[in-house]
């Protein structure tokens, strides 16, 4: 109980936190693979790939207490932590059209236990983040691509993070274990 | 005369042509030769029957009667022998009887010889056991006797002797051991197996009216070093060293009062199997000063040093040796010397060196992947072909952490020749995940290791010997993953739960309740920094008490907390969080990681016992060499309760103040006793009367039911358990334990303004009392200075392990008797150690 009041409280004053839209990528997976960062754990073959800038000390990645980004009603899943460039790569798995979705910051939680049709869509219509506008997602927007298996997602994002969060290079080349 | 004759007449002194005197019983024992007319019956042709007359030139007994007959079965001579002093002797007469037991090294012949207990004598060990004994010279005066034994015997039935020959001569199934008088003089060796005085008696069934008596009383032998101290018990025993340390001798002139005065050479020899000792026992002094002469006894408790310098040639590593007190002086191991370490599991000394420091292997480094979050970097000696089979260290990392942070304990694993294995720890979406990453990353390690690096880890890692260390989010997914393989069957391939003989968490979270993060019955260790600014440790939420995780531990558990640390500094690059005051970075923490590390893994893979003094001893008496010198760390160690152990309280059965989860009775003079779980109610750190487990972080939330007691003193006051008749020997305990906590914030903490001392007394049934007082042995931390969570100074409760070892309460009163320890006080106040203070205390154990 003592713990729920602490985010009570840090979620009465989040703000907005976030940016700017810097990529958007749709994608398929031709090998499916489980989306691990909301409690329904389902099987997804296709989601959308993104680029976003934050407010720093917003994407601070604590292990208790920090903010979860989300998509709409899901936790997205977050390939680095961010905070030092501001920017974070992170994907949904499933095709959004972000300029009637929201990015935003959720209350903190562990997202394996958030159910999208609960939690995160009580955190979705609690949120005062709007979507992006159609002219940020159309300039942000880029080809749809297919990706073999997640690791080659993974990969992908790995470029990413190099190109828009170079602080967090040891992630992108954590990403390419084995294969450098 | 024939030379026959010439021999009887040299025994029993007889004259020639001296008469018989039949009645004649003389009492100084001289013979009576036969009259010049008895030599004429068969002159008269009267037939001679007298008591010669089977027996032709020997020497016969009637009684105490010694008749010789010449070579025509005459008696030649008649003696009668001293019923006091003498016995007859078949073929020699009136022989001496004497029956001299000489203990070795005894000088004082009235004294009790000492003797440390060894384990029983079997045909495997006898070689090294020999060693060990106490010799005793046992002999005859009258050296002419081929006839007869000798008896030994001891009343003692743990006292094993045997004669020191070869084979050697054991006692009989009647518990006598006979000699027989041919093989006089004779070494007779005497072994004990438990504790106890026992008198050994030497009879000669041919001469009942003597006996002799050797007088022995055992126990076990203390550890020969330690450290000296200012007052009783004036040494803390120890066996293990950093190499900047001063070794000094310990013995006990009590114990070893039939040593007195006595001069002995005390020998540091490297260790040696007992194989190699028993084959070759000869004592080569290792320290650069050569053996040390020592006269014994003369200073209370004959302290000195023995190694202050050049202690190892490795510092990197440890090493080992052996010490013998050469009491004979021979140069040699034997019988009557005293020794530790030769034949036995654990050497004599050990000791260490820096431990931070790089090992003695080059390193490689590779990378490896099986997919999404089965990415790995793995360390490894370069040697390992030629290495022993090495166990798995598995490092999880933390949330916003990367697997590629650990390379200072990766590489430093692997230089003292460990695989190592970092893996992507999926830590974002919470516990589970992260589970389940160290789950399948352990799997995929072994299911791939004929790929990496062209399968040079083939056959060289060891799948039964695996340690999990997380981080963070990651040291409560190890423990999670743990309790997903027992309780939930997770499925694995190519390792089981007991495959797991260790977790280790750093800094972890506790989202879960103790149903499903749970150590169960593995070994446990938490390392956590008090200036975490991330996993705080505060009560503030339940999530970072990290503390609950030692209180779920069912096993063998230890904590290090280290002051001045953060959440971060145990990697290589996460952000700087640190909170508090004495900030000592992230080269300092990282250096006291790989130490405590490399005795955490050296301990519970290796069996190495040494490496357990880390955590055993409290750290502010020893601590890994050459850590930051202000750094304050609090450390407990519990064994397993359920094992070798006697809990006197844990406070867990008994909610009564006045009795002890054992049952005994206890009583106290402190203030404000409160008996309660190890809960904080108010989630802040401020002193508040009506939360008097203030600070306590072992518990929160559904499950946790650590309990424990806070108390407060500004007097001399004590808790005291009284020990029930059958629980009074205490002769066979090795140590007494307890853990304690200063209560953070509150007034009397404030006040007293640094670490806290105390005491320890035990009293006996004889009315015997032995004190110690503990600071020496460690203090109980003033809570990490940290502000926050309320008004004032000071962050959560941290508990510290004192253990102490009985013997000392037989160096502090020779007198005291451990078969019968009649009450155990704790004792706090003026007299006692910190004049004032607020206490938490809990797992009061005796411990093997």
């Amino acid at each position: 109980m003592i713990s729920f009041a602490f985010l009570a409280t840090a979620l009465a004053t989040t703000p907005p936190g976030i940016v700017a839209l810097d990529h958007v990528q749709r994608f398929t997976l031709v090998e499916p693979a489980v989306f691990w960062w909301n409690a329904d754990r389902a099987t997804f073959s296709k989601g959308t790939l993104f680029v976003v800038q934050v407010q720093s000390e917003w994407a601070l990645t604590l292990q208790v207490g920090g903010h979860v980004l989300y998509v709409g009603d899901t936790p997205a899943a977050r390939l680095n932590p961010g905070h030092i460039d501001g920017h974070i790569v992170a994907y949904v798995p499933q095709w959004v059209d972000l300029k009637t979705v929201p990015i935003f910051w959720g209350p903190a939680t562990l997202p394996e236990q958030v159910k999208p049709k609960l939690a995160g869509t009580a955190n979705l219509n609690a949120a005062t983040t709007p979507p992006f506008s159609h002219q940020d997602v159309d300039i942000a927007m880029v080809p749809q691509r297919e990706f073999q298996t997640h690791k080659d997602l993974e990969l992908a994002a790995a470029l990413l993070i190099e190109a828009h969060a170079p602080s967090d290079r040891d992630f992108a080349i954590g990403y390419r274990a084995g294969s450098q | 005369m024939n030379r026959f004759m010439l021999l009887l007449c040299a025994a029993i002194g007889c004259l020639p042509n001296a008469k018989r005197g039949n009645d004649q019983n003389r009492d100084d024992g001289g013979s009576v030769p036969e009259s010049s007319d008895a030599d004429t019956d068969a002159d008269e042709g009267i037939p001679d029957t007298d008591e010669c007359d089977e027996h032709a030139e020997r020497i016969i007994c009637e009684s105490d009667t010694a008749i010789a007959c010449d070579a025509s079965g005459d008696v030649l001579s008649t003696t009668v022998c001293s019923p006091e002093r003498e016995a007859c002797i078949e073929d020699l007469g009136c022989s001496t009887c004497s029956i001299s037991l000489e203990t070795l090294h005894l000088p004082y012949s009235q004294t009790s010889a000492f003797i440390g207990i060894r384990p029983a004598i079997t045909e495997e060990n006898i070689a090294i056991e020999r060693l060990y004994t106490r010799p005793m010279k046992v002999d005859i005066s009258d050296s002419r006797r081929s006839q007869g034994h000798l008896e030994l015997s001891s009343s003692d039935p743990h006292l094993a002797l045997w004669l020191d020959t070869e084979p050697p001569l054991f006692a009989d199934d009647d518990g006598i051991l006979r000699i027989p008088v041919d093989q006089l003089p004779a070494t007779v060796l005497a072994h004990a197996e438990g504790s106890g005085p026992a008198q050994v008696t030497a009879t000669d069934p041919l001469c009942l009216q003597v006996e002799a008596t050797a007088d022995f009383h055992a126990g076990h032998q203390p550890t020969l070093t330690g450290t000296p101290i200012s007052s009783a018990p004036w040494i803390h025993r120890a066996d293990v060293f950093n190499h900047t340390d001063i070794i000094n001798l310990a013995f006990s002139a009590d114990r070893h009062a039939d040593r007195v005065d006595t001069p002995v050479v005390v020998y540091i020899v490297p260790h040696r199997s007992p194989a190699d000792w028993a084959a070759d026992p000869t004592l080569n002094d290792v320290t650069e000063d050569g053996a040390n002469l020592l006269f014994v006894g003369s200073t209370e408790d004959n302290i000195q040093a023995l190694w202050s310098s050049s202690l190892t040639t490795s510092e990197d590593r440890f090493s080992e040796y052996d010490i013998v007190l050469d009491f004979d002086r021979d140069g040699t191991f034997s019988p009557g010397d005293i020794a530790s370490g030769p034949g036995a599991h654990a050497p004599g000394l050990t000791v260490m060196g820096d431990l931070h420091g790089v090992g003695p292997h080059d390193v490689q480094i590779t990378t490896t992947s099986g997919g999404s979050w089965i990415d790995q970097i793995i360390y490894y000696p370069s040697d390992i072909r030629s290495l022993e089979s090495a166990p798995l260290i598995v490092i999880s990392h933390g949330n916003g952490h990367n697997y590629l942070w650990y390379d200072y304990l990766g590489e430093h694993l692997a230089s003292h020749g460990y695989v190592v294995m970092a893996h992507s720890n999926l830590t974002g979406p919470g516990i589970e995940t992260a589970s389940w990453t160290t789950l399948e990353n352990t799997d995929y390690f072994f299911e791939a290791i004929h790929t990496i690096d062209s399968g040079v880890l083939s056959g060289r890692v060891d799948p039964d010997r695996i340690v999990w260390i997380g981080h963070s989010r990651g040291g409560e997914g190890v423990v999670r993953a743990y309790d997903r393989m027992v309780d939930e069957d997770y499925p694995t391939s190519n390792y089981d739960a007991d495959s797991i003989v260790l977790i280790s968490s750093i800094a972890p979270t506790v989202f879960y309740t103790i149903e499903y993060s749970n150590p169960h019955d593995r070994p446990y260790h938490l390392l956590a920094g008090a200036a975490d600014g991330d996993v705080h440790g505060g009560p503030s939420s339940s999530v970072v008490q990290f503390f609950r995780l030692t209180s779920a531990a069912q096993a063998e558990t230890q904590s290090t907390y280290l002051h001045g640390v953060g959440h971060n500094e145990f990697n290589c690059c996460g952000f700087a969080d640190a909170t508090g005051p004495d900030l000592i970075g992230r080269t300092a923490a990282q250096k006291a990681a790989k130490a405590y590390y490399l005795a955490l893994i050296r301990f519970y893979v290796d069996g190495h016992a040494a490496s357990l003094d880390f955590f055993s001893r409290r750290a502010d008496v020893f601590r890994p060499a050459n850590l930051a010198e202000d750094l304050v760390i609090a450390n407990t160690y519990r064994p397993d309760k359920r094992r070798d152990v006697l809990v006197i309280d844990d406070f867990q059965a008994q909610t009564d103040t006045a009795v002890a989860s054992s049952g005994w009775d206890v009583s106290f003079s402190v203030d404000e006793l409160i008996e309660a779980l190890l809960i904080d109610q108010d989630g802040a750190f401020s002193w508040d009367p009506s939360d008097p487990m203030n600070g306590m972080t072992q518990g929160c939330c559904e499950g946790d039911v650590n309990r424990g007691i806070v108390f407060s003193f500004d007097a001399d006051s004590h808790i005291s358990w009284t020990v029930p008749e059958s629980a009074q020997d205490w002769s066979e305990w090795r140590q007494l334990s307890l853990r304690l906590a200063q209560g953070t914030r509150h007034p009397k903490t404030v006040a007293l303004d640094d670490d806290l001392s105390f005491s320890i007394r035990l009293l006996d049934t004889e009315g015997e009392m032995a004190s110690i007082q503990l600071e020496s042995l460690g203090r109980i931390t003033h809570p990490y200075r940290r502000t926050g969570l309320g008004a004032g100074e000071g962050w959560a409760n941290e508990f510290n392990s004192i253990r102490v070892n009985l013997s000392a309460f037989d160096d502090a009163n020779p007198k005291i008797d451990r078969t019968k320890i009649a009450t155990l006080f704790v004792e706090f106040g003026p007299r006692h150690g910190s004049s004032q203070g607020r206490v938490a205390l809990d797992d009061l154990l005796l411990e093997h």
